[in-house]
């Protein structure tokens, strides 16, 4: 039986939540065989780390939630094997005991995850909340706290890993963090026409990379495009669309991410030939119309929506918003009960609804 | 390995931050060995299965948006327990050392003299034999009451308001009025073209999400930042929702100056405008529509009224003639005409909601009743109400008891906690004065503003006006507050702590649990203590989840000498009481002759559940959960019903319709040529330059993004070790102090020599505060960011002073929305940016700067205690 963290980048909206949840159980609180305390600042078991990408207006941020592998071959345990331990879950344990002096354990890990501290002579790191595991609890505090399942803590066979990464660093040392949708790069951009001041609607937009392989997207309602998830390469973007003469744009997206900026197509063609932006808008609505009407005659039709009202407070003379499903309820501005008001009033105007419609 | 004890006992309490009364957030709180361990959601599970509950989820294309069987905690709620041990904990109750009431008070050395340590004997003695002698002096409406605002939602002790019900039994007290911050563009401009009373967002929201799910095609987050103001009062099922629309295709597009946090990770577009120039954008839209014939004649024909007012205008056939086109409004809001165009052809297609929180940096702006009810007006021109286009928030759900107020399924019971609740209500009694002209009516009466402009008043109330003082009456001479943060939090701070410094209060008294803000202004502190301390009855009716209602219990002891905010009001009582006549059997009037236990206990017979389970069942299982309600799968679904039948669902508008051209402004303010009775575009008033064309702009020229925090609920929260070590939290400079962020665009940030990191001062000519810049893309150039409400740390306090601690509320406008409406102006305000030399600005203020100082919390009290106390 062996868990693995499972983190889908996709999903982690950065509110720092199992950051946060990790320190509340261990900052200065001891858990006694399994860990001493962390002090109050200065550690991350679990780090949020933040990668703003991009340049205004394509800027996304991508949070990697980054803690200890508990690798199964871990450098840590190979640099003091009598001092940390792996155990039968998989969770990699330094003993606070044994490993008391132990920098090397600290200075041992590829990707920085344990810390040395001062005041204790001791290495710390992620212990995979091993203290409440053993009391029952499914999963460890980051995993607890995370409300958008970005991070999971399941058993290896029942998630498919297929397109999960794992931390380069930690390759060979059997790492238990697989994460989805790691971030890689992204190309967009906008394409507009500068003489009639619109954007293209419908452009092709090729990507080749330094490998000639090729994706292919055409520019949305607004002009953009985007090429989401690519490798970090030098890009050549190529540009075509009805009317206008084809561009060709360069762009380097090894180090960066890069939203390469308002792309101008110059028009060749005879625009007579062609609607204007304000007609296709037109016959795009006119057909939305249709659709829209289709699907009201489609939908059920509609009860009358339970009505707000208004009643004045008998006891301070104001007005007082409400509903027939209020219940009980008091004036807000000076506490008398309206319970019996409101439910006159509700059903009078259900009353007058009935008449009006017979 | 040796078996652990993770807990003693647990014990859910709400980790909310609405105050008011007004708990969500539930969380279940471990303790063990007297001391709070953790704080973790509380699983459903543990009592209900999902079927008991009628567990709600959606389905579209073969997925399914599951809200969750847990409470979704924010990372705030979660770190709660640093804030009960803060080490800015005021341990004991304080005087300013310099202020005697029997002979000199020094009004002037507010925030600068230190405090000493007084008992609570003394401190109640003292409150209670200041208030005798100004009821005596002047009256009670001299007696100026701060008890409203956000904070811990405690019930029995309310976080804010304690002391009203009191003074209101001996005779009554000025009122502080809460103007509605949250809503201000919506309060004074939308009400009077769609009504929506009580705040003029959209009432009418049931089936939303469902709706948007099954016909949607996009979403418009105007301002909207729904990972992260949804977090003090209510979690986090609003991210699902958006994770959910991303996953379902519904286009997610993002109209703000910049990039939040939501935008951060859910947008598919972004269109940067500058910031309180969306009306610009607005009217180009509208423009585009009507020139194209992109808009719904039919329904406006049906549904609106006044509506060729607004079309002439927008064409400009008006006064003004200036045709609103995308040319004229790229100059104003910085989106290319080409992009506008995009937006009002894609619009007039497709099925389009806007999602809101609260309107984000416009609605709390100069004349920010104009975009509000400009986006109303675009909504009407594209068939408001129809499938897949309505107003929805990602917050407030069901607030002010409307269940209509939710886009999610509610729940059968929304339990109420209200009559266990001691704190602030919304009768302002006689006299008031509305929170955003305090530092006037302190200084320089009379004031004079329309409205008691709180939320929940309906519109009429704005028509009508109110003064302060009363006629016969002295001004403020003595302030209660409970609520220490205006200086941060409101219009102009600076000039808020000249007016604390005048003559005319003789008395400031305070109370609250940490040392901060406002409190370092008082004469007489009383600590009060946190939710961890005090046993309470709460609910959550905000999850969008279920409605819960638990009984806390007391987790922890009392930190120090703290009292919870009742009893701390009872001892003042008790000593007033002593003065007989109107103050006689105070105690027993106060208290009702109920304890804690009998308060509570009602409190659960009138929650509406007293049926559904026993007191001693509730106190046994800790919470309650409400089942689903039945059939909200087959409930109209936002305005439709007002679509399909405008006369048979009316507006609370007077003609019933949309008001393109509101008849009631026209006639109560006629020569109101800011708020006129159709929306318009605003350049500048004599009260307001706050255009980067205005001609302060030459000195002053960016604009500031001044929002909702992310790591803080207002002014609370800024103490928390774990969320300052966030770089997006604090930025630590080289003299080790921990900065408030600015950001700043790299290629303003180049131009001005500033580099991530440097630590920069944010002036204009109401004062200074101090930074550290974040350089970054996510932030449109021109444009400026720093979130509101960073703890106040004055180097130079009162007018054109100089702040450490990057509180902008500091150096915001004293003048309020437009000259009849009397809204906050507390962001998109000009600034400009410069670097500073942090140890050479300290070697001119070495005492400021050398105040005791933890990195981990920020100040502690022994800065601002005599020494040896």
């Amino acid at each position: 039986m062996s868990k693995v963290f499972v983190v889908d980048i996709d999903k982690c909206n950065g509110c720092h939540n199992c950051q946060v949840a990790c320190k509340d159980e261990h900052c200065n609180q001891a858990w006694p065989p399994y860990a001493e305390a962390q002090p109050l600042t200065g550690q991350f078991w679990m780090k949020v780390k933040e990668k703003e990408r991009g340049q205004v207006p394509v800027v996304r941020l991508s949070y990697i939630p980054w803690m200890c592998n508990h690798c199964e071959d871990a450098a840590c345990m190979k640099a003091a094997p009598d001092a940390v331990h792996r155990r039968e879950d998989g969770l990699v344990i330094i003993d606070p005991e044994k490993a008391k002096g132990k920098r090397e354990i600290a200075d041992a890990c590829p990707v920085g995850a344990v810390y040395y501290n001062e005041e204790l002579y001791l290495p710390q790191k992620c212990t995979g909340c091993a203290h409440l595991l053993d009391n029952g609890w499914d999963v460890p505090r980051c995993v607890d706290a995370c409300p958008t399942e970005a991070l999971r803590y399941v058993e290896e066979s029942e998630v498919d890993l297929n397109e999960a990464t794992t931390l380069s660093e930690l390759d060979g040392a059997g790492p238990r963090v697989y994460y989805l949708n790691y971030p890689k790069r992204f190309v967009a951009g906008l394409v507009f026409d500068p003489e009639v001041e619109e954007v293209v609607v419908g452009a092709e937009v090729k990507l080749t990379g330094s490998d000639g392989k090729t994706l292919e997207t055409t520019t949305d309602d607004f002009g953009d495009f985007k090429f989401d998830q690519v490798e970090a390469d030098v890009y050549r973007i190529d540009l075509s669309a009805d009317g206008y003469a084809d561009k060709t744009v360069q762009t380097d997206v090894r180090e960066i991410d890069r939203f390469v900026g308002d792309i101008e197509l110059e028009f060749s063609g005879d625009r007579s030939a062609y609607p204007s932006a304000a007609e296709t808008a037109r016959a795009q609505r006119a057909a939305a119309e249709l659709k829209w009407t289709e699907m009201r005659a489609s939908m059920k039709t509609v009860a009358p929506a339970t009505a707000n009202f208004a009643v004045v407070c008998p006891s301070c003379g104001k007005k007082v918003n409400t509903n027939a499903e209020a219940g009980s309820i008091r004036c807000q501005f000076c506490k008398a009960d309206l319970t019996e008001l409101v439910k006159e009033k509700a059903a009078e105007l259900a009353a007058k609804k009935a008449a009006a419609q017979a | 390995m040796a078996k652990v004890t993770i807990a003693d006992r647990t014990t859910t309490k709400s980790l909310g931050f609405c105050g008011f009364g007004l708990s969500s957030n539930a969380a279940d709180v471990d303790v063990k060995d007297g001391k709070v361990v953790r704080i973790r959601p509380v699983h459903f599970d543990e009592h209900y299965t999902r079927e008991e509950l009628r567990m709600w989820s959606l389905e579209k294309d073969g997925r399914v948006f599951d809200p969750g069987f847990k409470t979704l905690l924010p990372p705030i709620s979660l770190a709660y327990k640093t804030r009960t041990y803060s080490p800015n904990r005021i341990p004991y109750p304080l005087k300013r050392v310099d202020w005697d009431p029997n002979g000199e008070r020094n009004p002037q050395n507010r925030g600068i003299s230190k405090y000493e340590r007084i008992s609570w004997d003394e401190a109640t003695s003292l409150v209670a034999a200041e208030i005798k002698r100004v009821h005596d002096a002047y009256g009670p409406y001299s007696i100026y009451c701060q008890g409203e605002g956000h904070g811990e939602a405690k019930n029995y002790g309310g976080s804010h308001g304690c002391q009203i019900s009191l003074l209101n039994m001996v005779g009554g007290c000025t009122i502080q009025a809460r103007n509605a911050d949250s809503w201000e563009g919506w309060y004074w401009g939308a009400k009077w073209i769609w009504g929506m009373d009580p705040v003029g967002q959209n009432v009418y929201q049931n089936g939303v999400f469902k709706d948007i799910t099954e016909h949607g095609d996009a979403v418009l987050y105007w301002g909207a930042d729904p990972e992260t103001t949804p977090w003090g009062w209510g979690g986090q099922l609003p991210s699902r929702m958006c994770y959910w629309f991303n996953e379902i295709g519904v286009k997610s597009i993002f109209i703000c100056p910049d990039v939040n946090y939501t935008n951060a990770v859910h947008a598919d577009k972004w269109i940067p405008v500058i910031p309180n120039t969306d009306a610009a954008l607005q009217l180009a839209i509208a423009y585009v529509w009507l020139t194209e014939d992109l808009y719904d004649k039919d329904y406006i024909a049906t549904h609106a009224d006044g509506f060729d007012w607004f079309a002439q205008y927008v064409l400009g056939n008006l006064e003004d003639g200036t045709p609103k086109t995308p040319k004229w409004a790229e100059e104003k809001c910085g989106v290319k005409a080409y992009t506008i165009k995009a937006l009002a052809r894609y619009w007039a297609k497709s099925n389009v909601s806007i999602g809101h929180c609260n309107g984000g940096g416009y609605i709390r702006s100069c004349f920010s009743h104009e975009p509000a009810r400009l986006e109303v007006a675009l909504l009407g021109m594209q068939s408001l109400g129809k499938p897949g286009a309505n107003q929805f928030q990602f917050i407030e759900w069901t607030l002010f008891g409307l269940p209509s107020k939710s886009p999610v399924p509610r729940s059968e019971i929304y339990p109420s906690t209200e009559s266990a609740y001691h704190g602030f209500d919304m009768d302002m009694g006689k006299s008031f004065i509305v929170k955003t002209k305090l530092p006037q009516a302190i200084m320089n009466p009379p004031v004079e503003w329309y409205g008691h402009t709180a939320a929940g008043y309906p519109k009429e109330d704005q028509l009508e006006k109110f003064q302060f003082p009363l006629p016969g009456n002295e001004g403020v001479k003595m302030i209660w507050s409970d609520a220490p943060c205006w200086s941060t939090c409101w219009n102009g701070g600076f000039e808020f702590e000249e007016a604390l410094r005048s003559p005319n209060v003789e008395c400031l008294v305070m109370q609250h649990p940490w040392m901060e803000n406002d409190t370092l202004f008082a004469d007489i502190i009383m600590p009060t203590a946190t939710m961890m301390e005090c046993p309470d009855l709460s609910g959550d009716n905000y999850n969008g989840q279920t409605a819960m209602l638990y009984l806390e219990e007391q987790a922890v002891d009392r930190v120090g000498e703290a009292k919870s905010e009742f009893e701390t009001v009872c001892e003042v009582a008790r000593k007033l009481e002593q003065y007989g006549g109107a103050y006689e059997n105070l105690v027993e009037r106060y208290t009702g002759g109920m304890d804690c236990e009998a308060v509570l206990r009602k409190g659960f017979e009138d929650s509406g559940i007293a049926d559904r389970i026993t007191y001693e069942e509730l106190k046994e299982q800790r919470f309650w959960c409400s089942p689903v309600i039945e059939g909200w799968e087959d409930e109209p679904a936002g305005l439709i019903a007002f679509h399909d039948d405008p006369e048979g669902n009316p507006l609370d508008t007077p003609t019933g319709k949309l008001e393109y051209y509101s008849t009631v402004l026209a006639s109560y303010f006629p020569d109101d040529k800011v708020r006129a009775p159709y929306p318009q575009w605003i350049e500048e008033t004599d009260r307001h330059h706050e255009r980067v064309t205005s001609d302060r702009a030459q000195d002053y020229p960016f604009p500031l993004m001044s929002n909702h925090p992310r790591w803080r609920v207002h002014a609370n929260l800024d103490d928390v070790p774990w969320l300052r070590e966030i770089d997006t939290c604090k930025i630590t400079g080289p003299d080790g102090y921990k900065y408030e962020p600015v950001w700043i665009n790299p290629v303003d940030a180049k131009r001005l020599g500033i580099e991530h990191h440097d630590v920069v001062k944010l002036y204009n000519e109401r004062g200074t505060v101090l930074g550290a810049a974040h350089v970054t893309e996510r932030i449109r150039p021109g444009v400026l960011y720093q979130d509101h409400g960073a703890r106040v740390d004055a180097i130079v306090g009162g007018r054109k002073g100089l702040d450490r601690g990057g509180a902008n509320n500091l150096i915001c406008t004293p003048e309020t929305t437009s000259e009849n409406c009397a809204g906050e102006v507390t962001n998109s305000f000009l600034v400009n940016v410069a670097k500073v030399d942090v140890l050479e600005l300290a070697q001119r203020y070495p005492e400021e700067f050398a105040r005791d100082y933890d990195p981990a919390t920020g100040h502690i009290p022994e800065a601002y205690l005599v020494k040896g106390e």
